[in-house]
């Protein structure tokens, strides 16, 4: 699809509301920011729990990310997209809490994917060997995979959140999916 | 960058009972209480933070030159260190032509003294001769 064909694509409601929200927050409007935030914090949140081990460090990631979002507003410009600007902002805020966390805990014992937010129908076996399986699982591709198939982005997407090439990316998803599904094997075998 | 805009997870390389356990794993909290208190926790912490940014950068006593107009000071600042050099350059090479010619003097007076020259002094002076001076070329027992 070419640059013209999206030049002539009709703006959506949404896209122009949260344009007006952009303009007025940029203006000064903290109940404008605060519409950003309602509006975007569930996804943010996605991208950063795909990055960080657990859900506190996702929250703190995603606030550290509307904080950055809010002091760089006047250098955004408008007719970009407003998430896509602020999910990469997040991603770095959570990129530097992975970091930092495994300065940390490099001394300490290896940290659980705990996420106290569940699907009750979760079975704790099932939970457990998830748990089990991603944490053999490298930084960066266990990343990629819950970028790829939980939340839906695409490769180049995932590239640019991560700071990697976007080959990269797609090497990566292809490793994760074939160590998931080596290590769940047995689960799937058992059922 | 938001929906689902990929092969939502059933590309050939993707276990659809994987996937499927990926986002049970991840699925981000229901409760709306808690994206709430989360929206009114990122609210909270702006102008704290940015208050705490502020305090951080109050000005200090030598802050106050950076208020001035920093790049004609700096333009005039260079100007000046460029003419205060030129003009140690220039009393430089005066005070060093000076020397050699005091220096140049002192050993002609020697040279030209009604006075014998012996050995040593027309050694020590010789240096300090111009170029073409003949004494430079003569042996003092040729006095």
């Amino acid at each position: 699809m070419g640059p013209s064909v999206a030049s002539e694509r009709p703006i959506s409601p949404e896209a122009l509301e949260e344009r007006e929200l952009v303009l007025a927050a940029q203006a000064g409007d903290n109940a404008a920011f605060a519409g950003l935030v309602r509006r975007h914090q569930r996804r943010a949140y996605a991208v950063a729990r795909a990055i960080v081990l657990s859900h506190d460090d996702a929250e703190d990631a995603v606030q550290e990310g509307f904080l950055h979002a809010f002091r760089a507003l006047e250098r955004f410009r408008p007719e970009q997209a407003f998430g896509a600007w602020l999910h990469r902002i997040v991603a770095n805020a959570a990129l530097d809490i992975a970091r930092r966390r495994k300065v940390r805990d490099a001394d300490e014992l290896p940290e659980t994917l705990s996420s106290p937010h569940r699907d009750p129908a979760e079975s704790d076996e099932l939970r457990a060997r998830l748990t089990r399986a991603l944490d053999t699982l490298g930084e960066r591709q266990r990343a990629v995979i819950v970028l790829h198939d939980v939340e839906g982005y695409k490769h180049a997407e995932i590239g640019a959140l991560l700071g990697i090439p976007e080959g990269t990316a797609r090497s990566d998803l292809h490793h994760a999916r074939a160590h998931l599904r080596r290590q769940l094997s047995n689960l799937r075998s058992e059922k | 960058m938001n929906g689902t805009r990929n092969d939502d997870g059933r590309s050939p390389g993707a276990d659809p009972q994987v996937t499927a356990m990926l986002r049970a794993h991840y699925a981000a909290p229901q409760d709306n209480a808690l994206w709430a208190k989360q929206e009114q926790r990122i609210m909270q912490s702006l102008p704290l933070r940015l208050g705490k940014v502020v305090q951080e950068l109050r000005p200090s006593w030598w802050s106050g030159f950076a208020e001035l107009r920093t790049a004609e000071l700096r333009t005039a600042g260079l100007i000046a260190a460029t003419l205060a050099l030129l003009a140690a350059g220039a009393t430089f090479v005066r005070d060093q032509a000076a020397n050699a010619k005091a220096r140049e003097l002192a050993a002609r007076e020697v040279v030209e003294s009604t006075q014998p020259l012996d050995d040593v002094t027309l050694t020590r002076v010789r240096p300090h001769l111009p170029a073409d001076a003949p004494e430079r070329y003569l042996h003092p027992l040729d006095y």
